[in-house]
């Protein structure tokens, strides 16, 4: 499983270092502010599309589980950190490194289980959305293995880590409804809901 | 966990994230037609929108990693630093760009209002038993072809200026009615079952008026007017005809949420929302339950299909059989607010009430005004 692991990641950050416009893109996409801030502000036009109040208020409760799912996804996360270290790829093998030395560990990858607990749990309400935002998430997680600061595990791990926390706030987090009532309701007497 | 280690990088992601949350604001303005959000003055032409929303959220990009473009690929800020900032950056960015969108908004309206508009008509004030108002009348107020006058009984939206309902006023008079444009009294006043009482007041001052015809009186609410001239006139015989203007029929429609700043800035929103029992009286009121103790008498509701507080397609929800029958007609363009400013609205209102004083048989004969 690891052979294979590191096989495609061979393959993938191989790639780095050939093109200069790949590379350029890659960049752009492998750091912390491109795409999280641009997934965040699609969230912020999400939160007002619709035809109506009822058409609205199902976005705006896909928005709230999926920062639920999000804050969920990051604490597993950290657990997992806190039992498992995997070195990064640049530690134990020469990679086309194109990003800082990241210290934390590699398993699962941060990115991914950002990008996917949001992408799917927006997904889970409106496909098309999701659909584009799971597209987003995987080229977080693609351009963190091209730049050689993740395994392709990690970045699966993640994803399914994000997924699965999306689809249980999402699908069995009945218990968050009210929550979600009160900010929606407190939304509306704001007129911003 | 908040370590902020490059103090650049921190205010430099925070003013990007500010920029791009007014470009994305503005784009939902566009998109969503919501005045209260814009910050062009206007709506009717979104492509301005689009494209100061585009020029906003590409230069803020551009310009973040020209100016970090280094700093972006050592170790920088965190998750958590980031939520911080991006979350600070959207308050900060939502409050500026309402304010900004109201404060251009009131400059558009002194500009486009005229303080003397409501000195021209001929009024009287009004102020018998409880009843206050004024009552308006045409240069000539003799009869026609040996029939004394049809008069309209206005009630506007509660803790609403008057003179905001003029260009109605001035279209019925013009037509030749008499307008009795009725006041709600503070808001103190404006309570159920009190308020049952003001259109009964109003009904027995006009008849009792030489130029009005005591068969032909109709009454015209707007908004919340809508629904007690619908209560009311189940109750009250005398009442021809009930034309309600984006009446709310229902609680939730009068707690509009967003659907608000489609007609108005944010302050002019919150000034408006400061009348906090307009759901309850609507409640109270229960003019659904009151449309089909109308009887034979006309009812007409009118929309704006543009209406952000109470969309064309709930009040068709709303009404059912009601909507088939023709009872409701939806305009064009025309918001819940600025329903009753409309010519559209007057020219449609004088057409409807002409042909259903002219249906109903008095003792006077066939009617024309």
């Amino acid at each position: 499983m690891m052979s294979f692991d590191l096989q495609l990641f061979r393959l993938i950050n191989n790639l780095a270092g050939r093109y200069a416009l790949l590379d350029g893109l890659a960049r752009l996409l492998v750091n912390e502010y491109f795409l999280t801030t641009t997934m965040a502000l699609i969230l912020v036009i999400f939160w007002f599309e619709g035809q109506d109040r009822d058409q609205r208020e199902r976005n705006q409760s896909a928005i709230l589980r999926a920062i639920i799912a999000l804050f969920v996804a990051n604490i597993v996360l950290k657990l997992c950190n806190l039992i498992y270290f995997r070195p990064r790829p640049f530690v134990n093998h020469e990679v086309n490194l194109l990003f800082y030395h990241p210290t934390d560990s590699s398993f699962p990858s941060n990115p991914a289980t950002v990008g996917f607990s949001v992408a799917t749990a927006v997904w889970l309400y409106n496909r098309r959305l999701g659909a584009s935002l799971l597209v987003l998430a995987t080229l977080f997680g693609l351009s963190r293995i091209y730049c050689g600061v993740h395994y392709p595990l990690d970045v699966i791990a993640g994803a399914l880590l994000g997924a699965l926390s999306a689809y249980l706030v999402v699908r069995k987090g009945g218990f968050i409804d009210p929550l979600i009532s009160l900010i929606i309701k407190t939304g509306r007497r704001l007129y911003l809901a | 966990m908040l370590n902020f280690i490059s103090a650049h990088l921190a205010i430099n992601y925070f003013l990007l994230a500010f920029v791009t949350i007014v470009g994305v604001l503005q784009f939902v303005a566009a998109r969503h037609r919501l005045i209260g959000l814009t910050w062009l003055g206007s709506v009717r032409k979104p492509i301005w929108g689009y494209l100061l929303a585009i020029a906003l959220i590409m230069g803020a990009f551009t310009w973040f990693f020209l100016a970090t473009w280094e700093e972006v690929f050592i170790p920088g800020l965190a998750g958590s630093e980031l939520v911080l900032l991006f979350g600070a950056a959207g308050v900060c960015a939502l409050a500026s760009t309402l304010l900004v969108s109201s404060i251009l908004h009131g400059v558009q309206r002194r500009e486009k209002s005229d303080p003397k508009a409501g000195g021209r008509l001929r009024h009287e004030a009004v102020a018998w038993q409880q009843l206050k108002g004024r009552l308006y009348l045409p240069e000539d107020t003799a009869p026609l072809k040996g029939e004394p006058r049809a008069a309209i009984c206005i009630l506007s939206s509660p803790l609403e200026a008057p003179l905001s309902l003029h260009p109605l006023v001035a279209d019925l008079i013009e037509a030749g009615f008499i307008v009795l444009a009725m006041d709600w009294g503070s808001e103190e006043e404006i309570r159920y079952p009190a308020v049952l009482s003001l259109l009964p007041i109003a009904m027995a001052y006009l008849t009792r008026r030489n130029e009005v015809n005591p068969e032909r009186i109709g009454v015209l609410g707007v908004g919340l007017g809508g629904d007690l001239a619908i209560r009311s006139a189940a109750t009250d015989e005398q009442i021809a005809a009930v034309l309600a203007l984006a009446p709310f029929l229902k609680r939730a429609n009068a707690q509009p949420g967003l659907g608000i700043l489609k007609e108005t800035s944010y302050l002019e929103a919150i000034r408006w929302a400061s009348f906090r029992r307009r759901g309850k009286l609507v409640a109270e009121l229960a003019p659904l339950d009151y449309i089909n103790k109308l009887g034979s008498r006309p009812l007409l509701l009118i929309y704006g299909d543009q209406d952000g507080i109470t969309p064309l397609a709930q009040a068709r929800a709303a009404l059912g059989e009601e909507t088939a029958r023709g009872t409701l007609k939806s305009l064009p363009g025309k918001g819940h607010l600025s329903l009753a400013n409309s010519r559209a609205t007057s020219t449609l209102a004088i057409r409807w009430l002409r042909t259903v004083f002219s249906d109903r048989p008095n003792k006077f004969g066939t009617y024309s005004i």
